[in-house]
């Protein structure tokens, strides 16, 4: 150890800086706001008295099952803080449920451009394009106004595995 | 929940969407592929203040476990006919989303039908050309397992039988094809934990993770009669088997059953005490010459011979000859 220390001596400068990067970002994380993404799986019990949706936590799932991946959030600093985004890409491995999709503002692009389902389109071959489906959406998202000083909220979406 | 839609950053234009390629998830029939990790991240931006600042939160995923599904089903289309031997044709399908092999059984006593097929080997289409290859396609041991599959992709399975000594004509066999998952079967929702692609679990499909189908052979054999007769005609007109009487044998072949005969040939000699009569050989009442050539008959001193080759059906030959009493 020591031997290789005094051998690549001429280096421990360049070493110290590196050493000083976690500090700077230890500082960045002093954020006012926490963000918590969970997943759980939509059980759908039937009985006498109707329907009944569980969210329950899932490790594992099989293609068909219903997922509700949540973003929890919590404004844990002083001061209001504003124009609040929430931007969720939806996993490729996943269709938005049409429900979620037609209820927030998505992207079908990457997150280039966003809006309501029922305005965008999908570029085709030959200048035609057609109606965006919910099957298209890559990106989804929820905008705050204002989160006040403690304020915490929750935003979700329902997707099927493919 | 307070959602906006009033903000929108960036000006929306159909027309002008570049043109982005995403890495496309492969849409198998039986969903995402097992072991697939579905992992969601957000980000939220806001304003801090006058600065604007963004934050993401953890990544939580969930494993997608192995269906076990398998589709068998026949490709003959109908009964496949057997003389000596006969190929049936089975396709067996992954139907689940996993890489899986499949263990393959044939049933030739299948009860209730009309004959047992004598088993000869199972193969399946290694060479992937769609039919059987004697001494190419990988023979398979019966109840052995396939190839490892993958999902949705197909394996051509065939069965070579023989007919067995005494198998009445036109008579139908059933022949069972079944393919079982390796990693299990079992009802629906059975999990095999841990024994998925990629270490997900393993979960029985609404095939049961098994899958059979029948093939059918018919047995195709035949039959020849044949009936000899004479008639006489004297040289006073009359009917008496007398020297220099003329002898007209007609040999009637009729064919029997719904299979082929092959390589017919009707001979007979000249009896003993007669003389052929030269050009009197006829088939269906077309003369043959007596000369070995290009008609398919041929006549001497000794006897005649009629190539009829392959006989069935309804058909029927009438081969005629005169001979003299000496």
């Amino acid at each position: 150890m020591f031997r290789l220390k005094s051998f690549y001596g001429a280096l421990a400068g360049f070493a110290l800086v590196i050493s000083a990067q976690p500090a700077v970002a230890l500082a960045q994380d002093a954020k006012p706001v926490q963000i918590e993404s969970k997943v759980f799986l939509v059980q759908t019990n039937e009985s006498e008295q109707g329907k009944t949706e569980n969210l329950v936590p899932a490790t594992s799932v099989v293609p068909g099952d219903t997922l509700a991946f949540t973003t929890s959030f919590k404004n844990s600093g002083a001061e209001a803080v504003t124009d609040f985004v929430i931007v969720n890409p939806v996993p490729e491995s996943v269709t938005l449920s049409p429900k979620s999709a037609a209820e927030n503002e998505v992207s079908v692009d990457g997150g280039n451009s966003w809006g309501s389902l029922s305005a965008l389109t999908i570029a085709a071959d030959d200048d035609f394009s057609r109606p965006a489906t919910a099957e298209d959406v890559t990106h989804i998202r929820w905008t705050f106004s204002t989160i006040p000083a403690g304020g915490t909220e929750e935003a979700a979406y329902f997707a099927a595995v493919k | 929940m307070d959602k906006k839609f009033n903000h929108f950053r960036h000006v929306f234009m159909a027309s002008a969407l570049p043109a982005i390629a995403f890495a496309a998830t492969p849409a198998f029939a039986a969903g995402v592929q097992a072991g697939t990790s579905i992992e969601n991240t957000a980000t939220a931006t806001y304003t801090n203040g006058t600065s604007v600042e963004s934050v993401t939160s953890n990544t939580v995923s969930v494993v997608v476990d192995e269906i076990l599904d398998v589709a068998v089903a026949s490709l003959d289309g109908g009964n496949v006919s057997i003389t000596n031997q006969a190929v049936l044709t089975f396709q067996i399908t992954n139907s689940g989303n996993g890489n899986e092999s499949f263990n393959i059984d044939i049933d030739t006593a299948v009860p209730g039908d009309g004959f047992d097929p004598d088993f000869i080997l199972l193969a399946y289409d290694s060479n992937f050309n769609g039919m059987y290859d004697s001494g190419t396609d990988t023979v398979l041991t019966p109840g052995a397992s396939s190839p490892i599959m993958a999902p949705d992709e197909n394996l051509l399975v065939f069965a070579i039988t023989a007919l067995p000594l005494g198998t009445i004509d036109a008579a139908i066999a059933d022949v069972k094809l079944t393919a079982n998952a390796v990693t299990g079967s079992g009802s629906p929702g059975t999990l095999f934990s841990g024994q998925g692609d990629s270490g997900s679990d393993a979960v029985v499909g609404s095939s049961t993770a098994q899958d059979q189908d029948t093939g059918n052979l018919i047995a195709r054999l035949g039959s020849v009669d044949l009936i000899k007769s004479a008639t006489v005609s004297d040289p006073f007109g009359g009917n008496q088997s007398i020297p220099g009487a003329a002898v007209t044998y007609s040999l009637v072949a009729n064919f029997t059953g719904t299979g082929t005969v092959s390589a017919l040939t009707i001979a007979d000699n000249i009896p003993v005490g007669t003389t052929y009569q030269p050009g009197s050989l006829t088939l269906d009442g077309s003369n043959l010459t007596d000369s070995s050539d290009g008609d398919s008959g041929e006549a001497s001193a000794s006897g005649i011979e009629v190539i009829l080759g392959d006989f069935s059906g309804t058909n029927s030959y009438t081969i005629q000859f005169t001979v003299e009493i000496n």
